[in-house]
């Protein structure tokens, strides 16, 4: 019966190797699974999860539920502040002014850096690719409050560079800060501008895995430069640009140092986005439960989005 | 800005009686005490207070923890710290801070404790009371707000005796604007802040008011307030502001001004250093006249907060900091003018008369719930300057949301 029972452990062993489960050492007797063995492996992982990322949740959920100020005790009000929310218009422009960004910046910041890398990665040997890489990744590491001062002078109503030029050209000052609609546009056009190199970055390791072989195949077909562009590259990217765009979209929805920094949610509440919004309710008006409720909300839309990268990623 | 010693005697009565509960102190043996304080002027450096504080700390055997927080998250460092269990025993707040947090039972009024200490004899406590209760004594008073003008540029236009009225003002403002000189413009793409040089002057010399007396309504939805709003709106509309005043900051406004671009500016008196160095002939208007005069005047104090473990304690240290001989190592590096009676001014010479008249001296009312006022009324004129609202329209949808977020402040 031993025997037979170490024979058995045995090919289990054997048949264990590359799945990850615990084998013994040949020649030894195999250790005993204990059940749960793995959890004590990733204990560490989960308390900090849980302290870090669980707790923080439940807690801003519980607190969306309560009136609370942080200087007293919350106390339990319900869904009320998610009432409130509803008839907010405050809060209903402010989440409009974050889809509004994010329509804008997403696509751009995509497209583009899907059609720079494409440039730079059919020029990996040219001797200017990559300071040209490294260049466009400057702003992504650049401080987002040197950032928004930098463009707020570029964009000066009356001295500014960008009206300077455009005087060069005939046109009239244009007040770019001054106005809610272009203020916001052009918010959302500089944070293209600084998101461009991370997700360049993204797009051209995507592309080097690319087998070149495929290439040279259509290239025999007669495939151009183009042909190869939409026909291969692109279906080749499609997990990288799910995770741009999936990555950008959240990016825009936190959005908060950038639009502080270059127009302080003004002019007349013009550029509020909802990460502001919450700040102001926290920290200004010491509305803590609202603020909370404010932050749930913009937590389930980051949740949607991610839940639904997840599942076009699995879709084959 | 009233000075007023009536409250001192009042307080000092009230010490009297419970000068024996209070006695030493709740907290026995206390080490350490923490005080929170901004940035001011050359003093950017928990050490710069040292030398100020090191008689306090041999004499009570305590130290005290300096922390600088800096201006741009100061509600934040102390809301996220006193949350914490980590926040100070004594801090500085400007009056929309001590509103709040007096209202949230966070503040200890001094009333029981300052007549124990050595205190001085004050010129500005009414700035530190709330509902008859000193919560907080002035520490910096300053900051006031004036109209800087450059006289050359003023000739040229042919105006040759700076504004007094608003009259006169908006006439010179027009002289200006025919001689192809920008007249003035103001900061109206920054923060709530920037209303200390636009509209609450303006508001103040119509003969309005922010809020009633009690603190528990707006007030500036008014005939004064819409006078105030109408003026702005003119210097907009007229094109006396062009309309890039919408995108511009503090920083862009006095830069302007500096380099010879503007005739005048709305601003502190912190940067009269600043402006002198312009290539031009630099003077100011201590405030213009509406149907009176006034102008804005911060006045940031000291607060004892609950977490304070012996409050006698504390409210000694806030006296002892406020004393003249404190104080006047203090002006070395931050040069305010005096809190105390008979202390010597030692600020800017040419603002020395403007401090010596306290009737035109306004500060901001500690009302809870003011900063959601400020933010709304901010945002509105906002709106306004930008033509999508009337000034009637504005103020009166800023008063709607300021009285909406005072009850929410003060239930």
């Amino acid at each position: 019966m031993t025997t037979n029972r170490t024979q058995a452990s045995a090919v289990q062993a054997d048949a264990d190797v590359g799945t990850g489960r615990t084998v013994g050492k040949p020649g030894r007797r195999p250790s005993k699974l204990r059940p749960f063995s793995g959890v004590w492996y990733v204990m560490p992982s989960l308390v900090v999860i849980a302290v870090v990322i669980v707790t923080p949740i439940l807690l801003s959920a519980y607190y969306s539920l309560t009136d609370y100020s942080l200087l007293r005790s919350p106390s339990w009000v319900g869904p009320d502040n998610y009432r409130t929310l509803l008839s907010d218009g405050a809060f209903r422009q402010a989440m409009w002014q974050t889809l509004v960004y994010t329509f804008i910046s997403v696509p751009l910041q995509t497209v583009l850096a899907l059609v720079i890398a494409a440039m730079v990665a059919r020029r990996t040997r040219h001797r200017f690719g990559a300071f040209v890489r490294s260049a466009l990744f400057i702003p992504v590491i650049a401080s987002m409050v040197i950032v928004g001062s930098v463009w707020r002078y570029l964009l000066a109503t009356d001295h500014g560079l960008v009206n300077t030029v455009l005087g060069v050209a005939g046109i009239d000052n244009v007040n770019w800060l001054g106005q809610p609609v272009t203020a916001l546009v052009v918010v959302s056009l500089v944070t293209v501008w600084k998101n461009i190199g991370y997700f360049l970055v993204i797009y051209y390791a995507g592309m080097l895995a690319i087998p070149n072989e495929i290439y040279e195949a259509s290239s025999i077909d007669g495939a151009g430069g183009i042909r190869q562009f939409w026909s291969i590259t692109i279906p080749s990217l499609r997990p990288v640009t799910l995770l741009v765009v999936i990555l950008g979209t959240i990016w825009s929805f936190q959005v908060f140092d950038l639009v502080y920094t270059m127009t302080a949610g003004g002019p007349g509440g013009g550029t509020v986005t909802l990460v502001m919004a919450i700040y102001g309710a926290a920290f200004q008006n010491m509305q803590m439960g609202y603020a909370s409720a404010m932050a749930m909300v913009l937590f389930v839309i980051v949740f949607l989005v991610s839940f639904a990268q997840r599942v076009l990623l699995n879709r084959k | 800005m009233k000075r007023s010693r009536s409250t001192m005697l009042s307080a000092a009565v009230i010490g009297t009686v419970g000068l024996t509960a209070c006695g030493g102190g709740e907290g026995g043996d206390v080490d350490s005490l923490a005080l929170w304080l901004p940035p001011q002027a050359n003093i950017s450096d928990a050490s710069d207070w040292a030398p100020i504080l090191e008689n306090f700390e041999d004499e009570h055997g305590v130290d005290v923890n300096v922390r600088i927080i800096p201006w741009e998250n100061y509600e934040e460092a102390y809301l996220t710290g006193i949350t914490g269990g980590e926040g100070p025993d004594v801090g500085l707040m400007y009056a929309e801070m001590i509103g709040d947090y007096h209202s949230q039972g966070a503040l200890v009024p001094f009333d029981d404790y300052l007549p124990n200490s050595d205190a001085p004899d004050y010129l500005y406590l009414d700035e530190g009371q709330v509902g008859g209760e000193q919560v907080a004594i002035p520490l910096v008073v300053g900051g006031a707000r004036v109209l800087y003008y450059n006289a050359d540029l003023l000739g040229e236009a042919g105006v040759d005796e700076p504004p007094q009225t608003w009259m006169e003002f908006l006439e010179a403002c027009q002289r200006l604007l025919d001689a192809g000189i920008t007249p003035v413009q103001q900061p109206w793409g920054g923060h709530p802040g920037m209303l200390n040089e636009t509209f609450f002057p303006l508001l103040w010399q119509a003969g309005g008011e922010l809020f009633n007396e009690e603190g528990t309504a707006t007030a500036f939805d008014s005939a004064e307030g819409l006078a105030a709003a109408e003026f702005l709106w003119e210097l907009r509309e007229s094109g006396i502001m062009t309309e890039a005043v919408t995108s511009l900051i503090g920083d862009d406004v006095e830069a302007q001004f500096t380099q010879g671009q503007t005739a005048f500016v709305f601003s502190s008196d912190a940067r009269y250093p600043n402006f002198e160095e312009g290539d031009f002939e630099l003077g100011f208007v201590d405030s213009l006249e509406g149907q009176t005069r006034a102008t804005f005047v911060a006045a940031d104090a000291l607060v004892m907060l609950d977490k304070c473990p012996d409050k006698q304690l504390c409210a000694d240290l806030v006296a002892y900091i406020t004393s003249p001989e404190q104080m006047a190592q203090f002006h070395q590096l931050a040069p305010y003018p005096p809190l105390t009676e008979g202390a010597e001014y030692v600020g800017p010479q040419v603002f020395e008369s403007f401090y010596a008249q306290p009737e035109i001296q306004r500060s901001l009312p500690i009302v809870a719930g003011s900063s959601s006022v400020y933010n709304a009324l901010h945002t509105n004129l906002q709106q306004m300057m930008l033509g999508q609202k009337s000034p009637e329209q504005a103020l009166t949808d800023a008063a709607e949301a300021g009285d909406r977020a005072l009850e929410n402040a003060q239930n």
